[in-house]
């Protein structure tokens, strides 16, 4: 080697060997509900977002680092890849600017879970005015403002497909927002183009075919949109978000020009555990083009919220049924790529199978052929890559915190004209939901719930095995108390095996007790500690539960 | 069809007890919703999840050399979103409404070897609200090959499924700083590489019929004015072959032609069709008025057919034949510019445009395209070729063979750029870029 190459080699070396993640996570033990990242800061820069270079970022550059990342790669060979950072005491999320816990944790009625984002009064097109056109994204759109001077985003579903992509993005929506992320105001909407106006010096195109906008231009635009009998269009209208935008996220890594950002993307929870919902409504659109870091102002201080956007890509739409292989393939999937050549093309991708539209306003919405654990989106996405089996027990938690009254709410909220395709929806999400549950359950130590019971006989903790509820079976425990108070009548120390959901802990807790509960109803999987501390005068309360 | 779906579910559904909305932590303390920004307490000395952001993060990533390709490329990715958005290879789902004058650029070349360049193209389509159209393409490759043109057409009957009868005046300037010259005959040596120039200009005037759309007849009377110059690069053919009475090798010629020609065209698109077909048969007959004493026939005949394998489409086998002879008219001869050739992309890749030249020519190619990603067709292709005095004199042992693959680029958009890798006995390998390719 020669000498002057020697440097270049080890820095190579070392960086592959740091890798680009860092040391393991030790067990979380702060007790906290809100991570309070909405410190004042200094207005961040626009973050410039561009589709090739995220399509570089994600698809090579981005994979060839976490692919030779050598750390990373030891760690899932030996079966303790690197936990999320933000994770309370209780393996959950706490509240920050990028998540809020909600349904899950703080149930929502059919009401609420229904208006979801939204908030004040729907739009008012009955007077508006178009003040932007839109070029970017699957799907034609303008900017108006409504009667009452509110700003919306409108998108018109194509022609041949009404409802599709206005009731996949409803829905979604309101699903995304009960499940703890910050997401856009999105209403379903009428529009009168008799009705519109267009705004003075409006233009259209791009560079030196700039021209004003036109009627004739509002005209071709609506061609292609699906017209109600009336002559009116059914639209799909998002409330511009509040605050400045301030770019896309990124999917990895922090944002520099934040002083809140401590968390590298890749390794919070929500964004990790944001595959498992995603599969669920086959979100298979997401990528940074579909973020939005918001400088807000809020209580006084200002800081970036962030937001998860355009949720027409979802269920089975686009602004066309969406294609067969979204959500089994990658865009640029290199793999079935190499297949095609060697084999001539005789492999069929995901991309090639048959399959038919349901329904135009459903589109290409299954749960035939969903597989929970080979979802993926159509863009290779860090924090999906770095989903643990903890991660994904977190989100499936959500997922099964919608209640078939809460789903039929919210998919009602899509007024889809013919009911049938509604029914089809939730039925549909419903199937998916118990196939992603029985998928995910089926990896991790399925209890969860825990919840410290006083009664006449002593303490117990009683927790939910989630898998025996979903096969509407039972299943056995065995169990193993650590730390006891021995006078309490409780046998520490020992195994006890039985078919209860309940670990009584005696008359008496001393200081910090812990129960490690193993479930035999699946594969092996490891035993969940659950710690049990006496506060006083009988108030226990459940201090931490580790699921590593 | 969708009742049966839902029928169906609501059966399954009704087999399944279901999770209601019910599991909730109790237990846990769980604060609620914060107000605002968390509510009311300060955050800055709130506590945070992390004691930090981790420590040598950036570093650690930044020195890996993915980060390092990353950085480099990144300033060409950001230039490549203004000029191309991605947009671009989207299949635009507003039909934008036809333009009746205007300007076309694109980007092409002028026959293999040749080189790339932009192509503009000015047009009108109702010049003087007459209802005449006119279009002046204008190519020059970084070889310095120029090809302007003129083409002016006005519709003088119109008929139901596109048919219709047209008047068509072309006009046309090309130069051509350097073409190929083997010599004449199938066993010519590839060593013997020559080279010249020619200028070209050439006015002409057609009667073109459209009949069911597919159907083209032509008529067509031309005059061209074609100079031969000393070409760019060297050896000439003066040099190379010295003292051999090659027609038309010393000076151009003037020459009057008249062109029928009957054309059928079934493909699905103009750019990698995938299926259908082109049949094609031009007969001329060609007189010069100075120059040369040259007067010959000239017949070309072309079948394309694209077969799709696939159902959907994506994999297409292609097979194209062309056959030209030229045959003088009693005594008189046939220049050499003028004869037929196999050699380059079109007819036998893997050899040098315009490799052998003969009074006739048989090229025959087979293709297999095939998708492999959206964007992306693979293909492998063989091209067999040669040339003869005569049709008849064409011997199955005499075809020069060419071999290959290609990768073939291809938007929503309907545009499309193939690079063709192409391997024969006498090119190690020869690679084609093509713009748009018609297969």
């Amino acid at each position: 080697m020669r000498k002057e190459c020697r440097p270049l080699v080890i820095v190579v070396l070392g960086a592959l060997l740091m890798g680009s993640a860092g040391e393991a996570r030790p067990p979380q033990t702060r007790a906290l509900w809100v991570d309070y990242d909405f410190k004042d800061i200094p207005e961040p820069k626009v973050r410039p977002g561009g589709f090739y270079t995220e399509f570089f970022q994600s698809e090579f550059s981005g994979s060839w680092q976490r692919s030779t990342d050598i750390p990373r790669l030891v760690r899932s060979i030996t079966g303790k890849p690197e936990q999320a950072s933000n994770v309370n005491a209780w393996d959950e999320v706490p509240d920050s600017s990028w998540f809020t816990n909600r349904h899950a944790l703080r149930p929502m009625n059919v009401d609420e879970l229904a208006r979801g984002p939204n908030r004040g009064a729907p739009p008012d097109f009955s007077q508006a005015t178009i003040t932007k056109t839109k070029h970017g994204g699957v799907t034609p759109g303008l900017q108006i403002t409504d009667r009452n001077g509110q700003a919306y985003l409108i998108k018109f579903d194509h022609r041949d497909y009404p409802e599709l992509q206005s009731g996949a993005e409803v829905i979604s929506t309101k699903i995304l927002f009960a499940a703890g992320y910050n997401v856009p105001e999105n209403y379903i909407a009428i529009v009168d183009p008799d009705r519109l106006e267009i705004a003075a010096g409006l233009e259209v195109g791009q560079g030196s075919s700039r021209r004003p906008f036109t009627r004739q231009d509002l005209s071709l635009m609506l061609d292609s949109a699906a017209r109600r009998p009336d002559g009116t269009y059914r639209v799909l209208a998002s409330r511009i978000l509040s605050g400045k935008p301030k770019g896309p996220f990124s999917f990895t890594g922090m944002r520099g020009d934040d002083p809140n950002d401590w968390i590298p993307h890749e390794r919070r929870r929500e964004l990790r555990g944001l595959r498992v919902i995603a599969s669920w409504i086959n979100h298979w659109d997401i990528k940074e083009d579909n973020t939005l870091d918001m400088y807000v102002e809020e209580g006084g201080r200002r800081f970036l919220r962030h937001y998860l956007l355009d949720f027409g890509c979802t269920l089975g739409g686009s602004d066309r049924p969406t294609d067969a292989y979204h959500g089994r393939e990658y865009a640029f999937d290199q793999g079935n790529i190499l297949k095609e050549i060697v084999t001539l093309g005789i492999y069929q991708t995901p991309a090639e199978q048959k399959t038919s539209v349901v329904d135009p306003s459903v589109g290409l919405f299954s749960a035939d052929d969903f597989d929970p654990g080979s979802w993926i989106p159509s863009f290779h996405t860090a924090p999906f890559a770095d989903m643990t089996r903890e991660d994904a027990f977190w989100a499936t938690r959500i997922v099964l915190s919608f209640s078939e009254a809460d789903l039929r709410a919210i998919v009602d909220t899509a007024e889809y004209s013919d009911p049938d395709a509604g029914n089809f929806i939730f039925l549909t999400l419903l199937r998916r939901q118990r196939m992603l549950a029985a998928y995910w359950l089926g990896r991790v130590n399925p209890i969860a719930y825990f919840a410290v019971e006083p009664r006449a006989d002593g303490v117990s903790v009683t927790f939910v095995d989630l898998m025996a509820r979903l096969n509407g079976g039972s299943a056995e425990y065995r169990y193993v108390l650590t730390a006891a108070d021995r006078s309490c009548g409780v046998n520490p120390e020992s195994f006890v095996t039985t078919g209860a959901s309940r670990v009584p802990l005696g008359t008496c807790v001393a200081g910090e007790t812990c129960i490690h509960i193993s479930t035999h109803s699946g594969p092996a999987t490891r035993p969940v500690t659950v710690c049990v501390r006496d506060r006083g005068g009988g108030n226990y309360r459940i201090e931490r539960i580790e699921r590593l | 069809m969708l009742r049966d779906w839902v029928w169906g579910f609501l059966a399954v559904l009704a087999a399944i007890s279901f999770f209601p909305g019910w599991l909730r932590a109790q237990q846990m303390e769980i604060p609620p919703l914060p107000g605002g920004a968390a509510g009311t307490i300060d955050p800055a000395s709130a506590p945070r999840i992390v004691e930090g952001p981790p420590g040598h993060y950036g570093l650690k990533r930044n020195l890996h050399p993915a980060a390092w390709a990353g950085a480099a490329i990144s300033p060409l990715l950001k230039l490549f979103e203004k000029v191309v958005p991605v947009d671009t290879f989207r299949k635009p789902r507003l039909a934008k409404p036809p333009r009746e004058s205007g300007v076309k650029f694109g980007v092409g070349g002028q026959g293999s070897g040749t080189g790339i360049g932009p192509v503009v193209q000015p047009f009108h389509n109702n010049l003087f609200g007459s209802g005449a159209g006119i279009e002046v393409p204008l190519s020059l490759t970084y070889k310095v090959y120029e090809a302007f043109g003129v083409r002016t057409g006005i519709s003088l009957w119109r008929g139901p499924n596109s048919d219709g009868l047209s008047a068509i005046g072309l006009g046309a300037y090309a130069s051509r700083p350097s073409d190929n010259f083997f010599g004449i005959g199938n066993d010519t040596s590839s060593s013997d590489e020559a080279h010249f120039r020619t200028v070209t200009r050439s006015v002409a005037g057609a009667l073109e019929g459209r009949l069911a759309a597919r159907w083209t007849v032509r008529l067509e009377e031309g005059y061209r004015s074609l100079g031969i110059t000393k070409p760019r690069e060297s050896p000439s053919i003066a040099r190379i072959f010295p003292g051999q009475d090659i027609p038309g090798e010393t000076e151009g010629a003037t020459m009057l032609a008249t062109t029928a020609y009957i054309g059928r065209n079934t493909r699905d698109r103009p750019v990698l069709p995938a299926s259908g077909g082109l049949q094609r048969v031009a007969v001329s007959l060609n007189e010069g008025l100075a120059g040369g004493d040259f007067s010959y026939w000239r017949y070309r005949g072309e079948i394309q057919q694209f077969v799709p394998v696939s159902a959907d489409r994506r994999n297409v086998l292609i097979v194209r034949a062309g056959l030209e002879s030229t045959q003088a008219k009693g005594g008189s001869v046939v220049p050499f510019y003028d004869l037929p050739t196999v050699g380059g992309y079109a007819t036998l890749r893997g050899f040098d445009s315009r490799r052998f030249t003969d009074n006739s020519a048989l090229a025959v190619s087979f293709d297999y395209r095939y998708r492999i990603w959206p964007y992306i067709d693979w293909g492998l292709f063989a091209d067999f070729a040669q040339v003869a005095p005569q049709i008849g004199d064409f011997a199955l042992k005499a075809f020069h063979a060419g071999y290959g693959a290609r990768v073939i680029g291809r938007s929503q958009a309907a545009q499309a750029v193939s690079l063709d890798i192409a391997f024969s006995r006498e090119r190690r390998w020869v690679l084609y870029l093509q713009f748009n390719p018609g297969f």
